[in-house]
């Protein structure tokens, strides 16, 4: 607008001193501004612009330090791993942990909204009285240790009662004891108890991780996106498994056991039970015994389960075919030591025989046909030599022979020697049935199986007729017991001497298991059972073999969880060359009815 | 919804029609907020104090309206009559400066207080307004006459009231009004190099204050090296920012308003941070920033360098004041008390800004035509 006006004298650009007008009493049109000149405006809008921006990055820095760079938000269920800031371990008890889920998105762990009583010494007037109202209300307290805790002068900060319920903290609030403060906190619960609780794992009371899914992926779990987890366990399984792996160790009085259901198609865990195990939300007493996740952080010596490894391998090398036969008439001697079978047929044995009949003797001579270098290598390709990668922390490396022998090859075929955990026994197995895919174990969901990676093992024509020789197991041979009538299962024993501690094996603690697949026409899950030192009982026909102290919870376990699965049920089913037990689970079914 | 027809001749219809509309809303938004935070954060500092919960609350509401009142009487005044009235105010206030001097009340280590009718008054904040328009019509005046006595009556009256307010002391309130007239100084279009002088002799006068007050000296060690004594009050008002984030824990769950001596007074904006969140302190800069900018733009329209240099006086005192108490709270200046217009609690503090922004409204409403007495 003043630019625009040119009245005679004023001048923009050269303001005039005021010192010119000293003396001047004339109106004189000199340097006159009508209003306030507009850069000088500008300038003074500027100051004032960037004082405010100041302000304003200030505030947003102090109230909301993660937000300028962004925070990374990591997907549901597949957690970058990421470098995230932790809290510090002080922290932890005032932050919420994310959720836990099975695959279903039953709640497995969740952090509870507390409050802890508190005080400063030093503001509380009247210890005694202070003491005697709180054991009042809470009667578990103990009146001695308060007063010692309030009275107190030399420390700042004293707990009163940690981790009290909403109607508690209310309780507390109106006692109105002057000093006495109160700070909320988050206590982790786990709803499902001792049922997941190797795999969950376990917190502090500050709800530091210490093992488990909760310890492997803390620092996504302590994120503030709180990002929920979906575990690829199913919690109805779960139970099933863990219920009926506990009958097993109570009938025959054994130490310990594991369970374990896998999907062939992704190497997810869909139950994972180590027993005995522990109540995470009681850590009070802890006991390793309990603690000990024999899933993943075990290496056992497994027995014949191993034998269709063995198998699968000369089928795949060209070694041998399902009916090649090996000459079992004979225990083998060798470096001192004697092969022999359990239940020995003492003639030549087809491969499937072998199997059907568990011979040792057939499996050490499919082994030593094989050769050492093979064998060795198609060990490593199974993932059975190295530490497999899981989502757990507790994950033991197995234990193999330093030099492999010939001696080592024999024994390993139905077995012995190698030491692995039964998870990465399972996962080989997996790939064995599978159509000869190898999938890592996972602890996580996965939502479309065909997006997953795996390593293809084995040929597809190796897998088909391994299928079929662990079918004969079960219908013909010592896997009996393992057998349903309407969802057909295929499967292998297995009895493992226990090794002395001394050197040499012990006669009478044994390492019995079950590895089974169901339906063994296109297999969707391995179920593997292992029962730890089974004692042999009058009532349970004297032997705690794999056939008789596992097999058995095998068959509940598919029958039980195949229609929780979605598996159909399969009365009439292909079944072995000779046919002899064609239809036998569809006339079951019509006998029962 | 129009409360008068455009047709409407009468004082307040006009008033309706003219009036900066949006500035009296933002500041009716800052006076909402404010209740909202007073009532949310001075009970506990009530409790502390040894007050009943609610006193701060009580005396809010009766001064709110009251500021209210004063706010819509004085921007009703056409600038003829703000003019004279900042000139009694003026007049009024230094007498009772000096009232003070002589028997003020003593709080908090000054006087600045002075009882009249039960309530205590803090005359320096009346100072404010006043001088800004008088500093504006002084500059006026000279500029349109070139007269050098307009100029030294100027300087002496700034000289008599930095005097007045320093010794009181309130170094602070002093920077304020010296800030303020400076920066009128400056629009009023004196040369520069004039300018920068006074400005240079302003940061002097600073330096002298930091090596004369022990209270200054100490406050602004203790912001450049917090190693140098308590920083209890600051670093409460962080941790309250940090807590609340971005949309705060929620009214009255805030832990450290109770903790924070000043939290209902200069330190409002904590709670604002803690309970509300930085949605609600955002929210807070804008409406100052709202009503500052506005009414730059409207100076900028202004026919009159009176009414120019006043309204950006009036300005410039109400941005700097609000800036002052964000900053500090903020950690981003020395601490120094001083009140958040309109949201924090403070009789005095309010009812000033209410005339200084009755003031404000009064000059930047729309005049059609030509008003003489309006382009002194």
């Amino acid at each position: 607008m003043t630019e625009t006006l040119t009245l005679p004298g004023f001048d923009l650009d050269a303001p005039a001193s005021p010192a010119e007008a000293t003396d001047s009493k004339v109106h004189v049109p000199r340097h006159q501004p009508r209003t306030a000149e507009r850069w000088r405006l500008a300038a003074v809008s500027c100051g004032l612009a960037v004082a405010m921006m100041a302000i304003v990055g200030k505030l947003v820095l102090t109230a909301a330090p993660g937000t300028l760079p962004s925070a990374n938000a990591s997907a549901f269920a597949a957690p970058a791993r990421a470098v995230q800031v932790t809290p510090d371990d002080s922290e932890r008890s005032t932050l919420p942990r994310a959720k836990i889920f099975d695959r279903n998105g039953a709640l497995l762990a969740f952090s509870l909204p507390v409050h802890s009583l508190y005080a400063h010494p030093s503001e509380v007037p009247d210890p005694t009285a202070t003491a005697e109202a709180l054991v009042a209300a809470f009667p578990y307290l103990d009146r001695n240790q308060l007063v010692k805790r309030l009275a107190n002068e030399r420390t700042d900060f004293v707990y009163l009662a940690r981790h009290l319920t909403p109607a508690d903290y209310f309780k507390a609030l109106h006692l109105g004891l002057p000093g006495v403060r109160a700070q909320k906190e988050y206590r982790r619960v786990y709803p499902q108890g001792s049922l997941a609780a190797h795999v969950v794992g376990l917190t502090r009371s500050d709800q530091t991780a210490l093992s488990g899914i909760e310890a492997y992926f803390d620092a996504d779990l302590v994120a503030a996106a709180q990002v929920p987890m979906a575990l690829s366990l199913d919690i109805r399984v779960q139970s099933v498994v863990r219920q009926e792996l506990q009958h097993q160790i109570d009938e025959y009085a054994a130490k310990a056991g594991v369970g374990i259901v896998m999907d062939v198609r992704t190497g997810e865990m869909v139950a994972s039970v180590s027993l005995p195990d522990f109540d995470p939300n009681i850590i009070s007493k802890r006991d390793p015994n309990q603690e000990m996740n024999r899933v993943s952080n075990g290496v056992y010596e497994l027995g014949s389960v191993f034998k269709p490894v063995v198998a699968a391998i000369a089928l795949d090398t060209g070694v041998a075919k399902s009916d090649s036969m090996f000459d079992a008439r004979y225990p083998i001697r060798i470096d001192g030591y004697t092969i022999a079978d359990f239940h020995g047929r003492h003639r030549w044995l087809s491969m499937r025989e072998v199997l059907v009949h568990s011979s040792n003797i057939g499996a050490a001579r499919i082994a030593s046909e094989i050769g050492v270098d093979r064998l060795v290598q198609y060990f490593g390709r199974f993932g059975l030599l190295s530490a497999p990668s899981m989502d757990l922390h507790e994950v033991q490396k197995p234990l193999t022979p330093a030099r492999w022998q010939e001696l080592d090859a024999m024994t390993s075929a139905y077995g012995y020697s190698l030491n692995v955990s039964p998870v990465q026994f399972v996962a080989a197995f997996s790939s064995l049935v599978n159509g000869g895919t190898l999938y890592g174990p996972t602890l996580l969901a996965i939502n479309d199986f065909r997006t997953v990676q795996g390593t293809k093992v084995l040929h597809e024509d190796t897998s088909a007729t391994v299928r079929s020789m662990l079918r004969s197991v079960v219908t013909g041979g010592s896997g009996r017991n393992a057998n349903t009538h309407l969802y057909p299962v295929g499967g292998k024993t297995g009895t493992a001497l226990k090794r002395k501690t001394g050197g040499g094996n012990s006669t009478d603690k044994r390492i019995s298991s079950f590895v089974g697949t169901f339906p063994i026409q296109q297999p969707r899950y391995v179920v593997f059972i292992m029962v730890d030192e089974p004692q042999e009982r009058e009532i349970t026909g004297r032997y705690a073999t794999g056939g008789k102290a596992a097999a058995p919870a095998v068959s509940r376990i598919v029958e039980r969880i195949a229609p929780m699965l979605g598996v159909q049920p399969q009365p009439e089913i292909l079944d072995d060359d000779n046919g002899k037990n064609r239809n036998r689970g569809f006339q079951a079914v019509v006998a029962r009815n | 919804m129009t409360p008068f027809a455009r047709t409407d001749r009468s004082v307040l219809g006009r008033w309706w029609w003219t009036v900066d509309r949006w500035t009296l809303a933002a500041l009716l938004a800052l006076l909402g907020i404010g209740v909202v935070l007073i009532v949310s954060g001075s009970p506990g500092v009530s409790d502390t104090i040894g007050y009943d919960p609610f006193h701060f609350v009580r005396r809010h509401l009766v001064f709110a309206p009251l500021a209210l009142i004063v706010l819509l009487t004085a921007s009703l005044l056409r600038p003829r009559e703000v003019r004279w009235v900042a000139v009694l105010l003026v007049a009024g206030t230094l007498l009772m400066l000096l009232a003070v001097l002589l028997f003020g009340t003593e709080a908090k280590g000054a006087r600045r207080w002075i009882s009249v009718a039960g309530f205590t008054l803090q005359p320096s904040e009346f100072i404010k307004p006043g001088m800004a328009i008088a500093a504006a019509w002084l500059f006026a005046l000279f500029q349109k006459t070139g007269e050098w006595r307009y100029l030294a009556a100027n300087i002496g009256l700034l000289g008599v009231t930095v005097l007045l307010v320093a010794t009181q002391p309130d170094i602070g309130m002093t920077v304020v009004i010296v800030a303020v007239w400076l920066v009128q100084f400056f629009l009023a279009g004196l040369p520069i190099a004039a300018t920068a002088a006074l400005g240079s002799l302003g940061v002097a006068g600073l330096a002298f204050a930091y090596v004369t007050f022990d209270h200054v000296q100490s406050r602004i060690d203790r912001f450049l090296d917090p190693q140098a004594g308590d920083t209890y009050q600051i670093d409460k008002s962080i941790a309250a920012f940090e807590s609340g984030g971005w949309f705060g824990v929620g009214p009255g769950n805030g832990a450290l308003k109770s903790q924070l001596p000043d939290a209902h007074a200069d330190f409002v904006l904590a709670v604002a941070g803690e309970e509300f969140g930085a949605v609600l302190c955002l929210v807070l800069v804008l409406l100052v920033a709202l009503v500052v900018f506005r009414g730059l733009l409207r100076v900028a329209a202004a026919r009159s360098l009176f009414v120019s240099v006043a309204a950006a006086g009036l300005l410039i005192s109400f941005a700097i004041q609000a800036m002052i108490n964000m900053a500090s709270a903020l950690e981003l200046i020395p601490a120094k008390g001083m009140t958040l217009p309109f949201v924090s609690y403070g009789g005095s503090s309010m009812l000033a800004i209410a005339v200084s922004m009755g003031f404000l409204l009064a000059l930047t409403r729309r005049r059609v035509g030509y008003e003489p007495e309006d382009t002194i």
